[in-house]
């Protein structure tokens, strides 16, 4: 539970356009910026999700205090988490209520948040959960660039589309 | 220690590697090329606030050193690595993100004398220093660590000596004390000797060794298994701390597990230059493929040929610890189970004469300052690689002015046998 092969999430990466995240940085030194920057650089809508910054404005999208705060109707593709484990639970709770309806599919938890209950809740109600990982390593290892630094990316291919 | 899905034989051919995109060429393109075109003015941007990695320069990276990183990193079973312009370059890129002028490191008194010449004098113009010890001695190790030592250096397989290591041992003392152990696997290789499996934090290698395995190109790599935390106790600034050429930008807490080998490229790198030429990566590369086919037949020569001067009349001490009658025989078993290398001493009764004798005569056996080529090589290491050495340093190291490094190649093992007996008697 929690982790996907490296074909699931390619196809994850490849059907992605809006990613709501939860507890995103407006310090451009923080770990969260980066992966929220680094995903508006390849076209993405990021909507950040930060009661601190509620009402200011992050790569042109204002900052909601909360997730229920999304308009209603928008579709979101994926939901980014970085907040403590012990907050997982309720955030399950209102991806599921709010956005899985609309065709939201991915539930992702940066390194270090966990919480396998509040995760088998979610699959059931047909979201890929993803824990423990995060999606700007994912995509750049999974798309090549970390082949640039010298990184193992566990890639093995005679193919010439990778 | 990461695992693959895929064998090692399988990963020295392919991992790193993928057909050029633009081409097809199967086999890695040499990318001799210095600078980088931007897409745009933000990418550029991205790019210099390490917001998104990519080749800027070729002093940071290039296309066909990536390769030959990624190939080394997946073979030791590391996160990343950083290659370097030689074995000597790459000890100073594994401690550059670890040291602070006043720190220092404890290092095995079996290491290669250049080692110990560049661990003695030359680090102290960094302002940092080392402590030697043998490190069977565990309880040593112990006593010599102080609030400023920030790495316990040792070779898997020694050099000269062959000595292998107690790696697990070592890696528990480095452990309970939170210091990253730094190990040089250069002589054992990931073939025969994953450093990460026992405990180790980072290796180094002279690629120039077995890696390239031909004699042709100089090259170093450090290879990080990702797993060490930097950010604990505060005792690598360099990597925890706010870093003034990024802005403030704190590696480990940005990079995590990833943040060595980035602070290698953008600041290591950057600012020292020790780059390896992306020729070399190429030669080194070819070589690499091959790795595993080599090393088998280096061991098995190997332990013909001492097991035949250890029955010689002439010889006094062979230090392979592949021998049957070592006293290492358990730990090779047990670390070290593919075999003990293909390096070794041998001390002759005849002493500084019989050595010189013994040099001038062989006809396949080469009087070279290397190893870890497919030709078998001899040296006289008191008067030539451990020169600069004190006399007593060069008694700790097993090098007597009787005594001879032997690395052994790849040729007919009888061969070697009869250079060897034709030379001696």
């Amino acid at each position: 539970m929690g982790t996907k092969s490296d074909t699931e999430l390619k196809q994850i990466f490849k059907n992605l356009n809006t990613i709501a995240m939860i507890g995103v940085s407006a310090s451009p030194l923080r770990a969260s910026f980066f992966v929220a920057r680094y995903f508006v650089l390849r076209g993405m809508k990021v909507i950040p999700i930060n009661p601190n910054y509620q009402g200011k404005k992050l790569w042109g999208e204002p900052v909601l205090g909360k997730l229920s705060d999304i308009t209603a109707g928008t579709r979101v593709d994926m939901v980014d988490i970085f907040r403590p484990s012990k907050e997982v639970p309720q955030i399950v709770n209102d991806v599921i209520d709010n956005l899985v309806p609309l065709g939201c599919r991915t539930l992702w938890m940066q390194i270090g948040i966990k919480h396998k209950k509040a995760s088998l809740i979610a699959e059931h109600h047909g979201l890929n959960v993803i824990m423990d990982k995060c999606p700007k390593i994912e995509y750049q290892r999974l798309f090549g660039e970390l082949r640039v630094a010298g990184f193992n990316t566990g890639i093995i291919s005679s193919k010439i589309d990778l | 220690m990461l695992k693959s899905d895929y064998k090692f034989d399988t990963l020295q051919v392919h991992a790193g590697a993928r057909p050029d995109p633009s081409t097809g060429a199967r086999q890695i393109p040499i990318y001799q090329n210095t600078a980088y075109v931007f897409k745009s003015i933000l990418h550029a941007e991205a790019l210099f606030d390490l917001k998104e990695l990519g080749h800027i320069y070729s002093r940071l990276s290039n296309p066909t050193v990536s390769v030959l990183q990624e190939r080394l990193a997946t073979l030791e079973g590391g996160i990343g690595a950083i290659c370097s312009s030689s074995g000597h370059s790459a000890q100073i890129l594994a401690l550059f993100p670890l040291m602070q002028p006043g720190d220092n490191l404890i290092a095995s008194t079996r290491l290669y004398g250049g080692t110990v010449q560049q661990f003695t004098n030359t680090i102290k113009k960094f302002g940092w220093s080392a402590n030697f010890v043998d490190v069977d001695d565990t309880d040593q190790i112990s006593k010599l660590i102080n609030s400023k030592t920030k790495a316990i250096f040792c070779e898997s397989i020694s050099n000269p000596g062959g000595h292998v290591t107690d790696l697990p041992k070592i890696s528990k003392v480095a452990k309970k004390l939170s210091i990253p152990l730094i190990v040089d696997n250069t002589a054992a290789t990931p073939y025969l000797c994953n450093p990460f499996k026992f405990g180790a934090d980072l290796i180094v290698h002279s690629t120039t060794k077995y890696i390239s395995g031909n004699g042709t190109s100089l090259g170093g790599a450090v290879i990080d298994s990702g797993s060490f935390n930097w950010t604990k106790n505060n005792k690598f600034p360099s990597l925890s701390e706010p870093e003034p050429g990024y802005h403030g930008l704190k590696f480990h807490d940005t990079f995590g597990p990833y943040a060595f080998i980035i602070y290698s490229i953008a600041v290591s790198l950057r600012d020292l230059g020790m780059t390896m030429a992306p020729q070399n990566a190429f030669h080194t590369l070819l070589g690499l493929e091959t790795l595993s086919l080599r090393m088998k037949k280096h061991v098995s020569n190997a332990k013909r040929v001492a097991e035949w001067l250890n029955k010689h009349p002439e010889v006094e001490e062979v230090t392979y610890a592949g021998l049957k009658s070592s006293k290492y025989a358990n730990r090779v078993k047990k670390i070290y189970p593919k075999g003990a290398g293909a390096l070794f001493t041998v001390a002759l009764k005849g002493g500084y004469e019989a050595c010189i004798k013994l040099i001038n005569n062989v006809n396949l056996f080469s009087h070279v300052s290397n190893l870890g080529d497919t030709r078998s090589l001899i040296i006289h290491p008191a008067s030539t690689v451990h020169r600069q050495l004190t006399p007593e340093q060069q008694v700790k190291a097993g090098l007597a002015p009787n005594v001879l490094r032997l690395s052994i190649g790849i040729e007919d093992p009888i061969d070697l046998i009869k250079d060897l007996k034709q030379a001696l008697e």
